[in-house]
């Protein structure tokens, strides 16, 4: 049996004060062992005098025909740049490997291979990898990614990393399959009566972001094999929706995507689990539910309902018992009912059927049932990319629309896929032996499937279409391969934002088109303090913004033309004869207040973001609605967001003392509510609403669904009064 | 903000909220973990994997000021609005256990082959203001379905190869004969991760020897105390390496394999053109005689030679017949008369196989009149990555609560699914020899919809009837099965990778020859 709490053998120096360490301390970052055992042994298997060996990535077919290219970048921050060769990590590998390897006395580890790279390149690996940009979308067959050694003694390199690298076939097809799954998602809103398409973008989040991105929400952090695939998977998913209880793919987007905090806004909501419910034993499931209600008196609440008997659940518990309390919860509070048993093609028609018996159900532009805003569904067991359309279909069929209802997914979505799936492939295609390059490939008569491509790739556009070159064909300048990692560095890196744009071409409509303007790279934030550098010393200023008669602002006529078209449109027309102050040609902007001046170039030179300790504080209201003016006018939507905020007369005040405004639009615009997050976004004023919005939104097709938004909403409420939404 | 340092963050989003969500007076929280069977219709399971997670996620000290307060920020953000992050609770942990956390666990030892839908590990919190912690694990806990399921599919694989073995004629049954180098692990680069190719690769080793997926050692060593390596490989190409050399100079490829390694043993992929062609005139011709000189005066190696495409069973079939045509001086007939290459020469399979593909393979072997032993496989899609939870349905499922000093039996039983009802109060894992049961305690479930919601009884026998889970804390604790493993933060048993080889063996295995 076993002994108590032994120390582990550990290779390498490992502090152990605790007897925790080694357990904790890193083991799987020698890259040295993170390949085949096979793979040891290559370096004698190739012809004599290689000097380079040059390979590619491709998805050979499969379950879609265009794969979503994403997460070499983890990999390659996570396993490759830097110095990864370390004297003492070879000693470990040597001794791991050769005890591995082989019967006898023949060595297989490549000990001088690899002394070479840490002596001669610094521990880091003499490779350079080109890959498509992170999120694009590329039909399959095309190459995704090359790989060659820089040194040429590092032949044998290139597909050292092989087994490593293939690995990015899980992010890409999470991913993709994701991304399928999100248009299916948006057809059926579509058919069913969401406008997606007119959805104004002018908002703090464009509002089909949020109608969209909660609607498949990423269950799948216990039903994935690791902590680390939760953490890869979980992050692919993200690229196309922003629902997620996976808290490790959140984290990888952050960590290794930048994906900024503000973002991570409202990606889960309080919900129940069986546990919770059936600790209040069955006669107490009414109970539970309440405390539910009551535990969250606002905001989302989602209650898995299913313990005993789903359908009793829904008609006497929800739909009587406590059908006022949901009614009552401070808008836009939202109970989620779960269903998680059943037969998913058919139970999610049922519970809607039941639910619509008791709770006043209308029926939208396009001729399908909608439950109230107080009320949806969602779906967590059994959705996958096939069942979510069968779903949805029979939704349709029985006149639902597709906003009454969300979904979870967990096996299906992280687990349930394999390498075959989109068929991932990294082979050989070009070696230089003797100073001459010759192209490799293989060609089975087994299986012409698996022939694969050769010579030097580029992955270029033709006719529109996405197409590889081989052989060295095509011009360098047209491949649109990026070099990402060159000799342990990574030479491009991806924001999440990039990411999230690149993989929505091709889509019904994007959802993450507009964010506004946020720094998206380390590059970026540095240029962004340099400017501010110049702006705070006054150097190589070329233009003054100026309130009436008042004190002048110097600043950079490129900073501002970059940031606005409108400001752009205005410089292009300044002339030897336009006024000057200081020495500085003047625009002269029409509004009273210097401040909001000062406010304009802040905000253009993301100085908010610098001094966040500070936080906007205009000295009247006056002063705040010139801000709000300049914002308008110049088309800055980060300032606009920010005037709104602290508005008084746009009554844009907090609506609770936990919430901010942008978390409580997120909540509200939790899929369909879109009429009331406008509302709320707007400051909600019911005659502000009313009047701003046409001003504001300039789409009066939209316009429909808001109206008929705040009319259900008056008529289930029995009157209009803005108080009821806040 | 890392997952990997910070256990608070290795959780589904909604634990955070699920502390307000039991009931006034919640003490403890006693849930547990099982199979609720097989969708390959396999009757048994490994368990296996969990103490991976014990030493790498919970053991000692594992809440800290820095963790709290990160996770604290991306919970504010991530749930719009402040509240719902329970900060009170884990600085209670951190203040008054150190930042241990409060829980017993108690499992079956790893290793052990138990019938499905028995109980394999159980959890309970140790301070009942702690009530909340039970659960809050599950995801992380959950997660052992993968090595468990990995290892289990392993298992009956390797009990399939040892069947045909028998079939025909196999005599050598202790390592490295008999099935213990059968089936090697090919998943590295095909599963979804580092970290899942580790502990995938390390419950592969739980049965065989032969891995190609190095951070399974890594894993074993680290975690499962084996000393020196747990599984092997050998020196082998790839078709870079083969192809690289061009169409023509592929049999100077296959050549330099031979010379390059003189001795032991050596695989090649031989498919990358026309695998035939390559049996017929390189390996069975023009390069014959090296295979044949490995074995000789004190020498000993063998070739393995490699298809890599085209259908399983034919493309086996073809090659080892075309092989013992052309060393058919050497070849050797089995007791049972099926033809065996000579020692100095195999074929390894490592496409499309799984647990359905190798019975048919080695099936078509043996009616074309070939043993088993011809035969060395290599799987990696199938064996690391083509499983999933509900490949063995597993659920973990709070049984028992205890609400103001009063324990309650927990359960739930859907009337859209019979088969997700979960059992009821504390549980223990006893034989059925040591069981006194009646009749009409024996478990039974709810018939149909008016039935008694949750079943009547509380005897949960096993399909065999060898083994029974022991209900709403009937059970007998010194009779007890499950062992507890973890105590407030510390780890209370540590087995060996050695130890669970043999309990997990199957009969005859490789590791329970004698010798």
């Amino acid at each position: 049996m076993g002994t108590t709490c032994a120390k582990p053998e550990i290779d390498g120096a490992i502090e152990s004060d605790t007897g925790v360490a080694p357990y904790r301390s890193p083991y799987l970052d020698n890259i040295m062992l993170l390949s085949d055992s096979y793979k040891t042994s290559h370096w004698r298997q190739y012809p004599p005098n290689t000097t380079e060996v040059y390979s590619y990535f491709e998805s050979r077919g499969g379950k879609f025909d265009e794969v979503v290219f994403f997460g070499l970048q983890y990999f390659m921050k996570r396993y490759l740049q830097g110095k990864v060769v370390t004297r003492e990590r070879i000693n470990a590998a040597e001794r791991i490997v050769n005890g591995h390897m082989g019967l006898g006395e023949m060595k297989h580890f490549n000990r001088e291979g690899w002394e070479y790279i840490l002596e001669k390149h610094d521990g880091r690996l003499p490779v350079v990898i080109k890959a498509a940009p992170e999120g694009m979308v590329v039909p399959v067959k095309n190459v995704l990614m090359t790989v060659a050694n820089t040194d040429p003694k590092c032949f044998w390199l290139t597909n050292y990393l092989e087994t490593l690298l293939v690995q990015v076939w899980y992010p890409m097809t999470v991913a993709t399959q994701s991304r399928a799954q999100k248009q299916v998602i948006m057809e059926s809103l579509i058919k069913t009566g969401t406008d997606l398409k007119n959805m104004p973008n002018k908002l703090p989040v464009p509002l089909k972001m949020i109608t969209v991105g909660y609607q498949l929400n990423d269950f799948g952090c216990r039903g994935v094999s690791s902590m680390e695939t939760a953490s890869i998977g979980g992050a692919a998913h993200l690229v196309n929706f922003c629902g997620s209880d996976t808290m490790p793919g959140l984290c990888t987007a952050i960590d290794y995507y930048n994906l900024p905090l503000e973002q991570c806004v409202g990606t889960s909501v309080p919900a129940a689990e069986h546990s919770t419910i059936t600790s209040w034993t069955k006669a107490g499931e009414k109970s539970a539910f309440e405390n539910m209600l009551k535990q969250y008196p606002e905001g989302i609440v989602a209650v898995v309902s299913d313990s005993y008997d789903i359908f009793n659940a829904c008609e006497k518990l929800w739909g009587t018992e406590l059908k006022d309390l949901i009614a009552s919860r401070a808008a836009p509070g939202r109970l989620v009912v779960r269903p998680d048993s059943g037969d998913p093609k058919t139970i999610v028609v049922e519970v809607l059927e039941r639910l619509g018996k008791h709770f006043p159900v209308t029926t939208n532009s396009a001729g399908f049932k909608v439950l109230p805003s107080y009320i949806r569904v969602i779906q967590g067991d059994g959705i996958s990319y096939e069942s979510l359309k069968e779903i949805l279909g029979n939704l349709e069929a029985k006149k639902w629309a597709a906003e009454n209802v969300c979904f979870g997914s967990g096996g299906a979505l992280l687990q349930k896929m394999d390498r075959d799936t989109q068929k991932c492939a990294f082979k050989c295609c070009e070696a230089i032996v003797d100073g001459k390059p010759r192209p490799v490939f293989k060609d089975p008569v087994t299986d012409q499937g698996k022939k694969s491509k050769q010579g030097r790739l580029k992955l270029v556009k033709r006719e529109g279409k996405l197409t590889t070159l081989t052989d060295g064909q095509g011009d360098e300048k047209e491949d649109l391969l990026v070099e990402v990692f060159r000799n342990g560095e990574i030479t491009k890196t991806f924001t999440f934002q990039d990411v999230r744009q690149q993989s929505e071409v091709g889509l019904v409509t994007p959802i993450f088109d507009d964010l506004g303007p946020m720094p998206t790279s380390e590059c970026r934030e540095g240029l962004l303090h340099g400017l501010r550098d110049l702006l705070t010393s006054k150097e190589l200023c070329d233009i003054a913004l100026v309130a009436a008669g008042g004190e002048a602002f110097p600043a950079h006529r490129t900073v501002l033309a970059a940031c606005s078209p409108a400001l752009r449109e205005r410089l292009s027309k300044l002339h030897a004869a336009s006024p000057q102050a200081d020495g500085l040609p003047v625009i002269a902007l029409d509004v009273k207040h210097c401040e909001a001046v000062k406010a304009l170039i802040d905000s253009v030179y993301g100085s908010s973001a610098a001094e966040s300790d500070r936080p906007y504080n205009p000295s009247s209201e006056a002063a705040n609605l010139d801000v709000l003016k300049l914002a308008r006018e110049f088309e800055l939507p980060a300032l606009e967001d920010q005037a709104l905020l602290v508005s008084k007369s746009c009554r844009m005040q907090k609506p609770s003392n936990k919430l901010t405004c942008k978390p409580w639009f997120y909540m509200t615009a939790w899929h369909n509510l879109a009429h009331l997050a406008v509302a709320c976004s707007m400051g909600v004023s019911m005659a502000h609403a009313e009047s701003g919005l046409q001003a504001w939104l300039g789409s009066h097709s939209w316009r429909g669904s808001l109206d008929s938004g705040l009319a259900l909403r008056t008529k289930q409420s029995g009157s209009l009064s803005a108080s009821q939404f806040l | 903000v890392s997952w990997r340092d910070n256990l608070i963050l290795a959780t589904d989003s909604y634990k955070f909220s699920h502390w307000k969500q039991y009931p006034p007076g919640t003490e403890y929280v006693y849930s547990y973990f099982e199979s609720r069977g097989c969708d390959r219709g396999w009757d048994e399971v490994v368990f296996f994997g969990l103490q991976y997670f014990l030493k790498r996620y919970l053991l000692g000290p594992v809440i800290t000021r820095e963790k709290i307060d990160e996770a604290a920020t991306l919970c504010s953000e991530h749930f719009t609005g402040e509240g719902l992050f329970y900060k009170e609770g884990f600085e209670y942990i951190l203040e008054k256990h150190g930042g241990k956390l409060p829980i017993s666990i108690k499992a079956l030892p790893e290793g052990m082959v138990m019938p499905t839908r028995t109980a394999l590990f159980t959890m309970v919190n140790t301070d009942p203001k702690c009530f909340w912690l039970t659960n809050y694990l599950e995801t992380l806990l959950v997660q052992v379905w993968y090595p468990m399921t990995v290892c289990t599919n392993s298992r009956y694989q390797k009990k399939s190869i040892h069947e045909e073995l028998a079939a025909t004629g196999n005599e050598a049954w202790q390592i490295p004969g008999g099935s213990a180098f059968k089936l090697h692990d090919f998943g590295f680069r095909g599963v979804s991760s580092v970290e899942s190719a580790a502990i995938g690769g390390a419950a592969h080793l739980v049965n065989f020897l032969g891995t190609d997926t190095v951070a399974a050692l890594l894993c074993t060593k680290r975690y499962y105390h084996s000393k020196a390596a747990a599984g092997f490989s050998i020196p082998a190409s790839e078709h870079s390496t083969i192809t690289s050399w061009g169409v023509e100079g592929e049999v100077d490829a296959m050549k330099n394999m031979l010379v390059q390694y003189p001795q032991g043993l050596v695989a090649c992929v031989s498919d990358s053109f026309d695998v035939f062609k390559a049996c017929r005139d390189y390996w069975g011709s023009s390069l014959k005689d090296l295979i044949k000189g490995r074995i000789s005066g004190d020498s000993w190696g063998r070739l393995v030679v490699r298809p890599d495409s085209g259908d399983p069973s034919d493309t086996c079939v073809q090659i080892v017949s075309i092989l013992c045509e052309q060393f058919k001086e050497d070849v050797v007939v089995t007791k049972t008369g099926h033809e065996l290459l000579p020692a100095y020469l195999r074929v390894i399979q490592g496409d499309g196989v799984d647990y359905e593909s190798i019975p048919k393979i080695l099936g078509a072997l043996k009616d074309a009149g070939f043993a088993a032993d011809n035969m060395v496989f290599g799987s990696g899609g199938a064996l690391l990555q083509r499983l999933n939870r509900d490949t063995f349905k597993c659920a973990f499922k709070c049984s028992e609560i205890t609400v103001n000093g009063v324990a309650r039996e927990v359960f739930k039983d859907p009337i859209t699914d019979k088969g997700k009802a979960s059992k009821k109060g504390r549980l223990t894992v006893q034989r059925a020899a040591d069981t006194a049961g009646a009749e009409e305690d024996k478990y039974k479930p709810r018939q149909d919809e008016n039935g008694a919601p949750g079943g009547q009884g509380f005897l949960h026998y096993t399909a065999n009837g060898e083994y029974v889970t022991v209900a709403s804390g009937r059970g007998d604790l010194a009779k007890d099965l499950l062992v507890e493993v973890f105590r407030d933060g510390a780890l209370l048993k540590d087995w060996t990778l050695d130890e669970i080889r043999q309990r997990a063996d199957i009969p005859n295995g490789p590791f329970s020859q004698a010798g």
